[in-house]
């Protein structure tokens, strides 16, 4: 008990000693202490702010001149060609199945090569198992016969991918006067179109017109 | 010897460099709470310079003039992605009616194809003629389309015939497409 009291009077008394021997550096460390504090506390945390205000304003500004650039280009084009431009390739590559222009085609294109048609049939497959690996475009396989040699075959289906030129042959069987085709019709439904005016646009390329020129030449249904 | 023993003037000495590294501390502690309290105004006024928010509001003013032509936007975009399903799927279809233009083009008038069958891989045909020269022109057509046109990777005559009643050649051949 005695040895405590005395310890407690030791170290109050060193305390004090040491107190009143260095209270002249206390106010001067405590300032340093503050500094380093602040350097932690507000500086750093505020050099950081800039810097990522630093990319954010270099990021605005790419986003507003692609915006602007953007309203340029979308202003130059014209609405008219463009309807007509989404049209072709609608008919080249319909949204829906088109089992009346396919019909259609496929008459017209029998007429035209002087083929008689005889029995066809549809073959869809199911949806989600048929969509081709390249385009994820549906396809529909009509299986169909005429009343002709090869050389009418030939010319029926040149007729029919006047009309459908995304339509394509697979598998075509002749015998003396009756041929059986199988041929594969292609169709995609809407994807919805997301617009990021962020996202730069650029007008059609010329490949692209070209493909479109290409495509408009053909009786597309 | 009596510098060692003067207590006064050793305590002298070292008073005054207590007090040297006292005057440093203090200059240092108040340069440096200057030099943090400066650090921050300079980045302060700086991000404030920045005017990030004036460009947000030239931002939104560009994005309501874009709206104004989104739809045109819309069609665009949409045109373009058919474009590129379409350009995929010529790209990846077969070359089947390049196939049969070409193999009609080495059939002779006056050979009758009994049948014909082409699919993907192959070509499997039967003709019949009376003219040997004609089959031997057809056979000869055959041989440019593999060698030189690459339209078959092989060709293979399966059979030869002849009736001798009607005096007609019948052949079959299959070609195997690369």
């Amino acid at each position: 008990m005695n040895t405590g009291i005395v310890k407690d009077v030791f170290d109050q008394n060193t305390f004090r000693l040491l107190y009143y021997k260095n209270k002249v550096y206390l106010l001067p460390f405590l300032l340093i202490a503050l500094a380093i504090a602040l350097v932690y506390l507000a500086v750093m945390p505020q050099i950081n702010d800039y810097f990522s205000y630093l990319d954010e304003e270099k990021n605005i500004k790419e986003r507003v001149n692609v915006v602007k650039s953007n309203t340029n280009t979308l202003l130059a084009v014209d609405e008219t060609n463009l309807d007509e431009k989404l049209k072709v390739v609608s008919s080249a590559l319909p949204a829906e199945k088109d089992f009346g222009g396919i019909l259609r085609a496929i008459a017209q294109a029998a007429t035209e090569a002087n083929v008689v048609l005889g029995d066809f049939s549809f073959q869809i497959g199911e949806l989600s198992a048929s969509k081709t690996k390249v385009t994820n475009a549906y396809p529909i396989e009509i299986s169909l016969s005429i009343n002709g040699d090869i050389v009418s075959s030939k010319q029926f289906l040149r007729m029919l991918m006047e009309r459908f030129p995304l339509s394509e042959a697979t598998n075509i069987n002749v015998s003396e006067s009756t041929s059986t085709i199988k041929v594969l019709f292609y169709y995609k439904p809407y994807d919805s179109v997301n617009f990021d005016p962020g996202r730069q646009i650029q007008p059609l390329s010329q490949d692209q017109l070209s493909l479109l020129n290409q495509l408009a030449a053909f009786k597309l249904q | 010897m009596n510098d060692k023993i003067n207590l006064l003037k050793g305590s002298k000495a070292k008073r005054f460099r207590q007090e040297k590294i006292l005057k440093i501390i203090r200059i240092s502690s108040v340069v440096s709470l200057t030099l943090v309290v400066l650090t921050s105004l300079i980045f302060f006024f700086l991000k404030f310079r920045l005017g990030v928010e004036s460009l947000k509001e030239k931002e939104n003013a560009a994005i309501s003039q874009i709206t104004a032509v989104s739809k045109k936007a819309g069609k665009l975009l949409y045109a373009e992605s058919r474009i590129k399903d379409i350009s995929d799927i010529l790209k990846k279809r077969s070359t089947f009616d390049g196939v049969i233009t070409e193999t009609v083009n080495v059939i002779p008038s006056n050979i009758t194809v009994q049948s014909l069958n082409l699919d993907k891989k192959n070509l499997s045909m039967t003709i019949t003629s009376s003219s040997l020269l004609s089959i031997d022109k057809l056979l000869n057509g055959f041989e440019n389309l593999s060698e030189n046109k690459k339209i078959f990777a092989k060709i293979t005559l399966e059979g030869l015939t002849v009736d001798p009643k009607t005096g007609k050649y019948t052949i079959s051949l299959t070609g195997n497409l690369p």
